[in-house]
C-alpha cells in the first residue's frame, strides 16, 4: 500500500464524511453529524499514513512542494476542526470545513500539482522547515476553522431574535465565540511559526532575518489584520459582524500569503 | 495630538490598518519594490510614486507610521500599567455585600464557625485550589480575596514589549549591521571589509542529486589573522561561520569567465588508432602522449561570431557558442591548426586544415567557481530573539493563562458567621462557574 492509496482512500473517505454532514445540515439528526465526524477522523488516518509514507519515501518534510503542503494544509484544517467539535460543539460547520478541505485535497490532487519526490534544494534542508511550516500551517487550520464559523455566523440568525437556539442551530454569538477561541488558537501558532520560526530560519539560511520578501510582508498583514481583530474585540469590546468580517478578511489573507504570493509574486518563498 | 490620543487604541486601529495597507500596496501594485527584486521591477508614476517609492519599507512615510506605532504601544502600555501593576500588587481588600451579590457568579450562606476559623478553613479550600490569598480584618468583618495566574494579566504588556524590543532590533541592525558579498577562489584569500582579518578558501564542492539538480554547496573556510589561520570550519546553506560577530553564509557560486578549462579530443585520421582526450586551459600547451606531439588552444571564444571583414568575436561572456582555436605542434612544427565549436562539431572538419592527420572535438567546457560567501555583521538578532520570546510568553499569558479572583467577605450577623462571595475572571466563565460552585460545595460543610 503506497502513498497514493492512502490520499486516495482519505479522499473518498472525507468525501462521505461531507455527505453525512450534508445531511445533518439538512435535517439536523446527531447521528449523522456523528457519522460525519467518526468518517472524518477516519480519513484523517489514512491522511496521516499518506504523510508518513511520503515522508519516508522521499526523506524529508512532507511540504516541500505545493502539492505536499496542499495536502498538509487539508489535514491541518480537518486536525482543527475536530479538536474545535470536541471542545465547542460545532456539528453544523462540519460540512463547510469538509468542503474547504475537499478543495485543497482535490487541488492537490489535480494534475497542475506535480506529485513526484524530488531532491530538496539546499536552503531547504533544515530542521526549520519541519517546524517553520507546520507549526504555521497548523495556525492557519484553525484561521480556517474561525473563517467557517465567522461566515456562518454572518449569515446566521442574529441571536436577538431567538428562534431556535441551541440543540439544532448554534446562534450567531456561539460561532462568535468560537471564532475567537479558534483565533485565539491560530493567533500564537501562526505568530510561532510564521513569523518568529521564519526569522529564525531566515537568519539562519539568508542571514538575515528579515527581508521585505512579499511572503514576509504578506505573513505579516495576516498577522496585522488578526492582531486587528483581537484589540477591537478585547479592548473595543466589538462582537457579532463587524469581528466576523475582519476574521473572514485574516483568512483570505492568510490564503494570499499561502497562495497568491507564490503564483503572483516573485521572491525569495519561491521555491514552494 | 494630545498624550491620551497618541496611546488610544483608535490610534492603534488606525496604524494597524495604514501598515497593513502601504504593505499590500507595497507588495501588489505593478512597480512596487519586492525586497531585493526591488530594481527588476518597472517604476510607478504620480501619486502612486510618492506613496509608494521603490524602497518602500526604509522611506521616510513608512518609518514614521512605523515609529508613530511603537510610540502607540509605549504611550498605551506606560498609561494602562501602572493601574494595573498597583492593583496586582496591592489589590483594594474592599467587599460589599450588595456588590459581591449582584456579579454574575456569586454565593452567600451562613456558616457555623465563627469569623476568623471560617476564614481559616475556607482560605484553606482557596489554597488548595493554588489561590494565593490576601486578608483585611476589621471587628465583625474580614474580606479574603483569593487570586491565581496574576501574572494572565499582564500578558498583552509583555507581547508589547516584545514587539517593542524587536522594533529596537530592527533599527539596531539598519543603523549598525553591515554586509557583503565576498567571492573567492578556491585556494585565494579575501580581506574581509572593516575588519583586520581574512578569508582564505581552501576547497569548494558543488554536490548533485543524480537527477543532476543541485544538493549542497560546501566551502571549506579558513580565518586568517596576520596570514595565520586561526579557525577553520566548512560552511554549507544553512550552517554559517561564525567568527568576531561576522557571520559567513553559503550564499551560492558563480563561474570564472576568465578561467575556462576545455575537454577536447584528437583522433588520427590516419587509420593507426590514434585517440587522446584532453583537458586544456587556452595558452597552456599539453602534450599528447609521448610522441612529441602537443596541443595548445590559442584562442578560445564564449559566444563565437563573424564581423563584417569576417574577423573573429565573441558576441557575449556567456558560452551560447564555444569555440577554440587549436594548435597541434609536433617537434615545434605546426601540423594542425583550426577552429572547433562545442555545439556544432561538423565545423571542426570543414575549417581545419586540409592536409591536417587529425580531427578535433570540443567535449566540455568548464570554467573555475567561485564561491559566493556573503559576510554580515549584525548586532541585531539578539534583540529580535529577545523580542520574540517576549512576543510568545506574553500571547501564552494572554490566552492561556487567564487570571481568576475570588472574594469572601465574612460578616458577624445577629451572632452568626455569614459568609458571602463572588468569583470573577477572564476567558471560560463555565470554567469559572463551576470551580466556583465546586467550593462552595465544600464550605457548605460548615453550615
Amino acid at each position: 500500500m503506497n502513498e497514493s492509496f492512502f490520499f486516495q482512500t482519505a479522499l473518498v473517505l472525507y468525501g462521505l464524511s461531507a455527505a453525512a454532514y450534508l445531511v445533518y445540515q439538512l435535517g439536523r439528526r446527531r447521528t449523522f453529524s456523528g457519522a460525519g465526524w467518526t468518517v472524518g477522523l477516519a480519513g484523517l488516518v489514512f491522511h496521516t499514513a499518506a504523510l508518513v509514507q511520503r515522508t519516508l519515501v522521499s526523506g524529508h518534510a512532507p511540504f516541500t512542494n505545493m502539492y505536499e503542503s496542499l495536502s498538509f494544509l487539508a489535514w491541518s484544517c480537518l486536525l482543527a476542526y475536530l479538536v474545535m467539535d470536541k471542545l465547542c460543539n460545532l456539528p453544523k460547520a462540519g460540512f463547510f470545513l469538509l468542503i474547504i478541505v475537499l478543495a485543497f485535497m482535490l487541488l492537490a490532487n489535480s494534475p497542475l500539482m506535480p506529485k513526484d519526490i524530488k531532491p530538496l534544494m539546499p536552503a531547504l534542508q533544515s530542521v526549520w522547515l519541519w517546524l517553520h511550516v507546520s507549526i504555521t500551517l497548523m495556525g492557519e487550520a484553525f484561521f480556517a476553522v474561525a473563517f467557517i464559523t465567522s461566515l456562518m455566523s454572518l449569515f446566521a440568525p442574529s441571536s436577538r431574535n431567538k428562534t431556535s437556539p441551541d440543540k439544532t442551530g448554534a446562534a450567531a454569538d456561539t460561532l462568535d465565540r468560537v471564532s475567537y477561541r479558534a483565533i485565539a488558537a491560530g493567533f500564537p501558532l501562526f505568530t510561532l511559526g510564521g513569523l518568529v520560526l521564519g526569522m529564525v530560519w531566515a537568519h539562519k539560511a539568508w542571514g538575515a532575518y528579515w527581508s521585505w520578501d512579499p511572503k514576509e510582508v504578506w505573513s505579516l498583514i495576516t498577522w496585522l489584520v488578526y492582531a486587528l481583530y483581537l484589540h477591537t474585540r478585547l479592548v473595543m469590546g466589538w462582537r457579532g459582524r463587524r469581528s466576523a468580517i475582519i476574521a473572514v478578511v485574516g483568512f483570505l489573507a492568510a490564503l494570499f500569503t499561502y497562495f497568491g504570493v507564490n503564483y503572483l509574486l516573485a521572491g525569495l518563498h519561491s521555491y514552494i | 495630538m494630545n498624550l491620551r490620543f497618541l496611546g488610544s487604541l483608535k490610534f492603534a486601529v488606525f496604524l494597524i490598518i495604514g501598515l497593513a495597507a502601504l504593505c499590500v500596496l507595497g507588495t501588489l501594485l505593478p512597480g512596487a519594490p519586492s525586497g531585493e527584486f526591488a530594481s527588476e521591477r518597472a517604476q510607478p508614476a504620480g501619486i502612486l510614486s510618492f506613496l509608494i517609492p521603490e524602497d518602500l519599507y526604509h522611506s521616510p512615510h513608512f518609518l514614521i507610521l512605523l515609529s508613530l506605532f511603537s510610540l502607540n504601544i509605549i504611550v498605551c502600555t506606560l498609561t494602562r500599567l501602572k493601574p494595573k501593576v498597583r492593583q496586582a500588587l496591592r489589590p483594594s481588600l474592599e467587599a460589599d455585600t450588595e456588590a459581591l451579590l449582584a456579579a454574575p457568579v456569586s454565593a452567600q450562606m451562613g456558616l457555623k464557625p465563627e469569623l476568623r476559623a471560617s476564614a481559616e478553613a475556607v482560605g484553606d479550600a482557596l489554597r488548595r485550589r493554588r489561590y494565593r490569598i490576601r486578608r483585611a480584618e476589621a471587628p465583625g468583618r474580614l474580606v479574603l480575596l483569593g487570586r491565581k495566574r496574576t501574572a494572565g494579566r499582564f500578558g498583552s504588556d509583555v507581547v508589547h514589549l516584545g514587539l517593542l524590543v524587536i522594533v529596537a532590533g530592527g533599527i539596531v541592525s539598519g543603523l549598525a549591521g553591515y554586509r557583503t558579498i565576498l567571492a573567492i577562489e578556491e585556494g585565494a584569500t579575501e580581506p574581509v571589509p572593516r575588519t583586520g582579518f581574512s578569508l582564505r578558501l581552501d576547497k569548494f564542492d558543488i554536490e548533485v542529486y543524480p537527477d543532476g539538480s543541485v544538493k549542497d554547496w560546501k566551502s571549506r573556510l579558513a580565518v586568517l589573522e596576520d596570514g595565520c589561520p586561526v579557525l577553520g570550519k566548512t560552511i554549507e546553506v544553512n550552517h554559517p561561520l561564525s567568527y568576531k560577530g561576522f557571520l559567513f553564509y553559503q550564499s551560492g557560486y558563480a563561474p570564472v569567465r576568465e578561467k575556462p578549462t576545455l575537454g577536447l579530443s584528437v583522433t588520427g585520421i590516419a587509420g593507426d588508432g590514434f585517440k587522446r582526450n584532453v583537458s586544456v586551459r587556452p595558452g597552456s600547451p599539453v602534450p599528447l602522449g609521448e610522441n612529441g606531439l602537443s596541443l595548445s588552444v590559442v584562442r578560445f571564444v564564449p559566444d563565437f561570431a563573424l564581423n563584417a571583414r569576417r574577423e573573429v568575436f565573441s558576441r557575449s561572456e556567456e558560452p551560447r557558442n564555444p569555440a577554440a582555436l587549436v594548435e597541434i605542434l609536433e617537434n615545434g612544427r605546426t601540423v594542425h591548426r583550426g577552429w572547433v565549436f562545442a555545439r556544432h562539431p561538423e565545423y571542426g572538419s570543414l575549417h581545419g586544415r586540409a592536409d591536417s592527420k587529425y580531427a578535433l572535438a570540443f567535449l566540455s567546457l568548464k570554467y573555475d567557481l567561485v564561491s559566493l560567501v556573503e559576510a554580515a555583521r549584525d548586532p541585531g538578532p539578539p534583540l529580535i530573539w529577545i523580542g520574540c520570546g517576549l512576543v510568545m510568553a506574553g500571547l501564552f499569558l494572554a490566552f492561556y493563562w487567564p487570571p481568576r479572583e475570588t472574594r469572601v467577605l465574612f460578616e458577624t450577623v445577629s451572632g452568626r458567621t455569614r459568609l458571602t462571595a463572588a468569583a470573577s475572571g477572564r476567558k471560560n466563565r463555565a470554567a469559572i462557574a463551576e470551580e466556583f460552585r465546586n467550593m462552595v460545595g465544600e464550605w457548605k460543610g460548615l453550615r
